[in-house]
């Protein structure tokens, strides 16, 4: 009787300290880019951007491979999207399309005090056989984006680049012109950010390792649907 | 170098013209002293001929480069200086052997030992280069001139090179921390390296105690504590901790431009190297670090790099080598 009373009060003792130390926002690890007021209902495991981040768990290495990250039906996508494109060019685009339009544009975007100005290739690409299709982008240098659509605003945005000396692919599934599904990035063959979305939210896991060591500089976990973007902060 | 001389006309026929001293070695003599040489021949019979000669050349320098860069360059002369006997009948002088070499001045100095004078000189200058040597005969050459250029080379490791990243165009969001701060680069790094064509030994009789270590060596600023880097940029705040250089780190350049720079400017750059590493002091994100530093180095140099705070600006800034 008496043990049991000890037993009790010890886990009342945790119980409080739990309590205190989810309420402290002191004690609490927090995504260091996204302001802190709403981060309430964000599980944040770890933490460490700005360091080297620490060894990743088995559970969660970040290859492809990893069904603890990728479905099988997620592994295949991104298995098969370089080979879809590795051949494609401004006149020729992915097995099973035909060229319809080709322009030149300019994008610009505003970013701190410059304005960044990549000049495209816009390459249309429509399939024979469906409605799909596949609108590329060429910069001139190393970055090619196809937005795949299968009927508008549905599909995905794949931009392969170089980093570090790596091929690099970012990956975003869309619906309804929302992300929604995979918003990954791979340096060779190693996933260095992983989240899902649900209509333009953050929702689950969301990992970030270190590209240099793939050590975890971010696990946290989405309990519900957050607007990353929204609460986003911005260098200063 | 350039030669003039004041040659009596009676007597160049017989004593071949200048540069050619020496017939029978085919040596030449660039530079030609004679003050006060009074030369005799007594042919017998009471057959007799007397010449005094006097000649002076004089010897220039040019430089070379841009004047208007105004930048100060290592020239090294050397010289050899011979004593040289009363011409012999028939025509010839005659060297003594009586080497004057380091005995003698040129550009405003002692010729040294090795028969070197180390001057630094604007870009594009003309100066007298004639030597002097303490006899009223001799000949003189400057057999090498050499310029020595030195160079300040400027690292810099953005984040994100030119303020993109994948997928600006396509709809895709921004990386955390876009564009000052990349996960695994933090927010970059800027570092330096001096070098120059110059002996070593000279550099370490110009620069400050153990400056020349600093020679073809990257180096930066940087700190010994952990900093919070994300939270420092995404909050607008400035965190502190000692500072050290040089510091270590594994970055990868984005850029990388090469600016000529003066002798005296590189020697300013190691003594500003050495002080820092000697006397770190605080390292501050947003007013004193290793974009700082290099700014600060870059200065000691001579050159003017932008007034940038982050290595993303201060990289997509900097002006292109020369």
């Amino acid at each position: 009787m008496r043990l049991r009373n000890i037993i009790i009060k010890v886990s009342l003792i945790f119980c409080v300290g739990k309590i205190f130390g989810q309420t402290n926002q002191a004690d609490r690890l927090l995504i260091p880019f996204l302001d802190d007021e709403s981060q309430s209902n964000i599980i944040v495991t770890v933490s460490d951007l700005d360091g080297d981040g620490q060894p990743c768990p088995m559970e969660y290495t970040n290859l492809i491979s990893n069904t603890n990250l990728f479905s099988v039906a997620e592994q295949k996508l991104l298995t098969e999207i370089p080979f879809k494109y590795k051949d494609v060019t401004t006149n020729s685009g992915p097995a099973g399309t035909v060229l319809i339009s080709l322009y030149k544009t300019n994008i610009v975007i505003k970013v701190m005090d410059r304005t960044v100005k990549t000049e495209n290739w816009v390459a249309d690409f429509q399939y024979t056989n469906s409605e799909a299709r596949e609108e590329i982008f060429f910069d001139g240098q190393t970055m090619t984006a196809s937005r795949f659509q299968i009927k508008p605003n549905n599909g995905y945005t794949a931009v392969f680049f170089q980093e570090d000396g790596m091929s690099a692919l970012r990956f975003m599934q869309v619906k309804q012109g929302l992300m929604d599904g995979l918003l990954v990035e791979f340096h060779g063959d190693h996933c260095v950010s992983y989240q899902h979305e649900i209509q333009g939210k953050a929702i689950g896991k969301f990992f970030m390792w270190n590209p240099l060591n793939n050590n975890l500089g971010l696990e946290a976990e989405f309990k519900e649907p957050y607007d990353l973007e929204k609460h986003r902060l911005q260098p200063q | 170098m350039t030669n003039a001389i004041n040659w009596p006309a009676d007597v160049s026929d017989e004593l071949g013209s200048i540069p050619d001293y020496d017939g029978a070695s085919g040596a030449y003599a660039y530079h030609y002293c004679a003050k006060g040489v009074d030369c005799s021949w007594d042919y017998g019979g009471g057959d007799t001929e007397e010449t005094t000669l006097s000649a002076s050349t004089k010897a220039k320098l040019y430089v070379g480069g841009k004047a208007s860069v105004g930048q100060q360059v290592l020239v090294c002369v050397t010289y050899t200086a011979e004593e040289i006997d009363q011409p012999l009948t028939g025509g010839h002088i005659t060297a003594l052997g009586n080497d004057m070499t380091t005995l003698s001045t040129a550009l405003g100095q002692q010729v040294g030992s090795d028969g070197k004078v180390w001057i630094v000189l604007p870009a594009g200058a003309v100066v007298p280069a004639t030597l002097t040597a303490p006899a009223n005969h001799y000949a003189a050459d400057a057999t090498d001139v050499v310029k020595y250029n030195s160079h300040l080379e400027v690292f810099v490791c953005q984040p994100y090179p030119g303020f993109k990243y994948s997928g600006e165009s396509y709809g895709l969001p921004p990386p955390v921390g876009f564009p000052l701060f990349r996960f695994g680069v933090n927010a970059g790094h800027a570092w330096w390296k001096l070098w120059t064509d110059a002996p070593t030994y000279i550099v370490n009789q110009k620069a400050d105690a153990n400056a020349s270590q600093w020679l073809n060596t990257e180096v930066g600023y940087g700190y010994t504590n952990h900093l919070n880097w994300l939270h420092a940029i995404l909050h607008g705040t400035s965190p502190t901790a000692p500072g050290e250089l040089p510091f270590a780190d594994s970055d990868t350049a984005t850029t990388n431009p090469t600016y000529t720079i003066g002798f005296p400017g590189l020697i300013g750059g190691l003594n500003h190297t050495e002080n820092v590493h000697e006397s770190p002091g605080t390292y501050n994100l947003r007013h004193h670090n290793c974009v700082t530093e290099t700014i600060y180095t870059a200065a000691a140099a001579g050159i003017t790099l932008p007034n940038d705070w982050d290595p993303e600006h201060f990289g997509a800034d900097l002006p292109p080598g020369n």
